[in-house]
């Protein structure tokens, strides 16, 4: 059987595929939580935080998980800008708000894990705050969508931001190695081996993987939502140009006139 | 008594609710879509087709 990478940049292919994948992706997710959550309460508390590590799986796997959402998105605009590739734009506008919330996640978690282990909810520390720069270009990003009332024209702006916008992203990945950071060093992915014992690094691995398959299925549904979405704006056009003043009010003012 | 169960539980349910808010904006927004769609392919057929 050949496989053409190009079949599944039709939109048709790509709903059609959808409605197979989704439900295993569903069922595989739900199971990946619920062995990731009972692994979360199982594993052992840590010798110095106390039951207070069992933050640690939900923060880091919503860090992982918005970096990840980034590079997707990253490699989606070269997608978009370089092969014209017809589903990169739907691809990159659906991936922001869902890093977006994976962001807003690790940051709020992380400062909830801050407050009892470091004394303060907050610090301006390297890795902190390239974080929370992720989320401010993240939330940009959603707002270019918005702004520019075109879609082709949205996609260029938005994937050029996008590639300029991926330089944090090393920077959150080593900014505790360059920096002296209250946040702690990288303890799972680096050189020497993961420094987590093997009954707590598990559920740790299974949580992320649990993130990783909901983002992925989410992001199955919202590139669909938004193939819909854009279906139903070129309907509207249609019909507005052929007479349909009820079409023309559907439109915004700009495509209408 | 757990120590520090506040932050604990303020977490999760940050996380949990965070999560289902997520997937619950998805599936409305697919509900809201495929109904102006339908809406518009009843009343209005696209005779090439492509819509």
């Amino acid at each position: 059987m050949k496989l053409s990478f190009t079949a599944y940049s039709n939109p048709g292919n790509f709903l059609r595929m959808a409605a197979k994948l989704l439900p295993w992706l569903w069922g595989s997710t739900a199971f990946a939580f619920a062995l990731g959550l009972f692994g979360t309460f199982a594993a052992p508390p840590d010798y110095q935080q106390g039951e207070t590590v069992r933050i640690m799986y939900v923060h880091v796997p919503a860090a992982w998980a918005a970096m990840l959402a980034y590079t997707f998105m990253a490699v989606s605009a070269l997608g978009s800008l370089v092969w014209r590739h017809p589903l990169a734009d739907a691809t990159q506008k659906a991936a922001a708000p869902l890093g977006a919330a994976f962001t807003f996640i690790c940051l709020v978690t992380g400062s909830l894990w801050g407050k009892p282990m470091w004394g303060t909810y907050w610090v301006w520390d390297a890795r902190l705050t390239s974080v929370l720069v992720l989320f401010l270009i993240y939330l940009g990003l959603i707002a270019l969508w918005q702004t520019i009332e075109d879609p082709s024209r949205a996609a260029r702006a938005v994937s050029i931001m996008t590639l300029v916008g991926f330089i944090n992203i090393p920077i959150v990945k080593f900014s505790v190695d360059w920096w002296n950071t209250l946040h702690q060093p990288a303890s799972v992915f680096r050189m020497e081996g993961s420094a987590i014992t093997g009954a707590m690094l598990w559920p740790l691995i299974v949580m992320a993987l649990a993130y990783t398959l909901l983002f992925v299925t989410l992001h199955v549904m919202a590139v669909r939502n938004e193939i819909m979405r854009r279906r139903v704006r070129r309907l509207a056009i249609t019909l507005a140009a052929a007479g349909e003043p009820a079409m023309a009010r559907m439109l915004p003012a700009e495509v209408a006139s | 008594m757990v120590q520090h169960g506040g932050f604990i539980t303020v977490a999760f349910l940050v996380t949990g609710t965070v999560l289902a808010g997520m997937i619950a904006v998805v599936l409305i927004d697919y509900r809201v879509q495929l109904r102006t769609l339908r809406r518009l392919l009843l009343d209005h057929s696209d005779p090439r087709g492509r819509v």
